[in-house]
């Protein structure tokens, strides 16, 4: 079962609206397809979790 | 995803014993279940929700010994449900046990290749065998009131858990999960904190560059002022003793002063090197090293022990014990030889011996060589104090009545003293050691760089965290407003949709939903009738439960029941397009204006058993059961009849 086309939607919307990076939203509908149709082990979560978090930007990691 | 039930196999539980079977020449779209009221339809739906969920194992005693048989006294009670998800068989075994009041499962699935203890589905498939999802497609009544009732949320947690919005939740609280651990031993973790680190490490910074240039500047001027003064010093001197006639018997006290203070030097080194003596310090030391070697004498140490002794006994044609010296006892006497002093240590203790001999063959004379350096020593420093005082006394003579020149020379010359301490008080300050303790104010530079350099680290590992807990924060907000956005859109939608349902299937009867805002809410009213109550449930989960690619049966206890004669046609004749597969439990007095409308929006592919349970009063239906036994399975307390013939003849006289 994958996400709901309406979650994927907003999540596209808002990372455009906030003006971060296309990659983001890709790599949080990636952690939640993958949240959402298999059972995922902790390591395969850790590396979702960090790819999430390198491709939001601030301002610290803009500089 | 698609999932369909198979089938199901009920014995020894309240419910009559029974073999379901859904999947002979294939699965069809309606299966009618008719059983009596009172033939056990609530236990077999709950029957099927513990299997499919698992959530047997929390059942308390008292609820597992309401599903124990009332007319048989069995110890255990199985019910096994048999499942199809897309391409994979899946079964679930449970075992009631009523003697232990416990539930144990058997897993089957052509997933994991055989059986196994426990509720173990493929793991891909846990999450929607789940009870909140699961009891959204094994409906009873009870749940649609629960969707209209405005104390409730069923509605709101419906479609998150449908739609997967919980998964968002579950991101975010796997991001505050790793912000806690990432930080866990930091003391400071916000901008604040950073703030206040970058404060103190600027200050640090300032104080660190200052106290260097103030060490470098002080060494400098510290030498200069050394020069100097031994220049003014000497210029004055020289003066003094010029003006006084005295030049000579200056330059004499001088060399006085500097040779008394070299013989206190020499007296010094002197007194210290007796000191290293023990025999030299105390005629009691020297006694007792004279004892320690008389011993040593007495008891031929080292020689009689010694290594060398048993090498030359080895070689001997017979032992010190009489016996002749064979070769056995010539390599045993040679192995143990090494546990005995080796000439190299022999050696040491010889020397040690000639040594003690040596120095304590006169005792009464050692005590005269300490106390002799030391009594020449304190002549010596004696001496020396003498000829600074000489020095300081032609000097005060000959200052008396000296040139103004030399007196404001003197007072200058003081002056540069008294600086010259200052700067060394100060440079003793900054080369001061660590003491370990945190102050901007230090002057040791040694504590200010460990102060900076912890301060740095800080800063450092906050600005890391500051940057962490940003990019956490981010992620969250976009979560959480995705959360609300997407759940608003859903609901829109799923509103339309049912309300375009609604409006087909209730056109004497007429409701709308407004909202769905937590509960669902209906347009223009409070409350809702039965009819309306359950149509409105039925549309809103069809249309939740068909939202996307998924298909989940429908399986429902007495569908029609509540609802009024004309409403049921126009739900029977909607419910079989909102699902792939539905499994209803009807009584005979449903069938009238329900089951023909239903069977038809089937387009006929329908399944029809019959089941009651045999007692005192079910003798008359034993009797017209249907000639074809292919068609009639029969068990120790129940019948179970496929084919529609005998479904719709079923109790139709009593009726």
């Amino acid at each position: 079962m994958s996400i709901d086309h309406e979650v994927e939607n907003a999540i596209n919307k808002i990372v455009l609206d906030l003006k971060q990076d296309k990659k983001l939203s890709r790599k949080i509908l990636a952690w939640l397809g993958d949240l959402s149709e298999k059972e995922i082990s902790s390591s395969d979560d850790l590396e979702h979790l960090k790819g999430v978090l390198r491709s939001a930007c601030t301002e610290e990691n803009n500089e | 995803m698609r999932l369909q039930v198979l089938g199901w196999q009920s014995i020894g539980l309240r419910c009559a014993d029974s073999k379901i079977d859904l999947e002979s020449g294939g699965v069809k779209k309606l299966n009618l279940i008719q059983m009596p009221n009172g033939t056990g339809k609530t236990t077999t739906l709950g029957l099927i929700q513990a299997a499919m969920t698992g959530d047997a194992n929390t059942w308390s005693p008292k609820k597992i010994q309401t599903y124990k048989s009332k007319n048989k006294d069995n110890e255990q009670g199985r019910f096994i449900l048999h499942l199809q998800i897309d391409d994979n068989r899946l079964s679930f075994d449970l075992t009631i046990d009523f003697e232990q009041n416990e539930v144990t499962y058997r897993t089957s699935s052509s997933r994991i290749g055989g059986a196994v203890e426990g509720w173990k589905p493929p793991s891909e498939y846990r999450r929607f065998l789940v009870k909140s999802f699961v009891g959204l497609f094994i409906f009873d009544g009870e749940l649609s009131k629960k969707l209209l009732d405005e104390n409730e949320t069923q509605a709101e947690k419906a479609i998150d858990a449908l739609c997967q919005l919980y998964l968002l939740d579950e991101v975010k609280s796997k991001l505050d999960a790793y912000w806690e651990k990432a930080v866990d031993k930091a003391d400071a973790k916000t901008t604040k904190g950073l703030q206040m680190w970058q404060g103190k490490l600027s200050k640090l910074s300032t104080r660190k560059d200052f106290l260097n240039n103030t060490k470098t500047e002080s060494e400098k001027k510290n030498i200069t002022l050394k020069n100097n003064i031994q220049e003014l010093s000497d210029s004055i001197v020289e003066r003094l003793a010029k003006e006084g006639g005295k030049l000579e018997e200056m330059e004499e006290a001088k060399i006085n002063a500097a040779n008394a203070e070299n013989q206190v030097e020499k007296d010094a080194e002197t007194l210290m090197r007796d000191l290293r003596q023990p025999h030299l310090v105390d005629a009691l030391f020297a006694e007792n090293l004279k004892t320690l070697k008389d011993s040593m004498v007495e008891l031929q140490i080292p020689r009689e022990t010694s290594k060398q002794f048993f090498v030359e006994v080895s070689k001997s044609p017979s032992c010190i014990c009489g016996e002749p010296m064979n070769e056995e006892r010539k390599v045993r006497i040679l192995e143990r030889s090494e546990k005995y002093l080796g000439s190299d240590i022999t050696g040491e203790l010889n020397a040690l011996k000639t040594d003690i001999e040596n120095n304590t063959s006169n005792i009464n004379a050692t005590n005269n060589s300490v106390s002799s350096s030391a009594i020449a020593l304190q002549d010596s420093i004696d001496a020396s104090l003498q000829a600074e005082t000489d020095i300081a006394t032609l000097q005060h003579t000959l200052t008396k009545g000296m040139d103004e020149g030399i007196k404001e020379d003197n007072i200058t010359l003081d002056a540069l003293k008294l600086e010259k301490q200052g700067l060394s008080d100060l440079l003793e300050a900054l080369n001061e050691d660590d003491n370990g303790l945190d102050s901007v104010e230090s002057l040791s530079i040694a504590s200010i760089k460990r102060q900076h350099k912890k301060a740095k680290d800080k800063v450092s590992e906050i600005s890391d965290n500051v940057a962490l807990s940003n990019q956490i924060e981010i992620v969250k907000s976009i979560l959480s407003k995705a959360t609300i956005d997407s759940r608003s859109k859903i609901t829109a939608q799923i509103v339309d949709e049912c309300n375009e349902l609604l409006e087909e299937i209730m056109k004497l009867n007429p409701v709308t939903i407004r909202n769905i805002n937590k509960s669902l809410q209906l347009e223009g009213q409070d409350g809702a009738s039965t009819g309306q109550t359950l149509a409105v449930g039925y549309c809103f989960l069809s249309t939740l439960l068909n939202r996307g690619e998924n298909k989940f049966p429908f399986v429902v206890d007495s569908p029609a029941n509540p609802l009024d004669d004309v409403v049921r046609a126009e739900i029977a004749t909607m419910i079989p397009k909102l699902c792939d597969q539905m499994i209803a439990f009807v009584i005979p007095p449903e069938r009238p204006d329900f089951i023909p409308p239903l069977v038809q929006a089937s387009d006929n592919d329908v399944r029809y058993i019959t089941t009651f349970r045999i007692n005192k009063g079910s003798q008359n239906l034993l009797d017209s059961l249907p000639d074809d036994k292919k068609l009639v399975e029969k068990t120790d307390d129940g019948v179970l009849v496929y084919g529609e013939e005998y479904f719709n003849r079923f109790l139709k006289e009593k009726e």
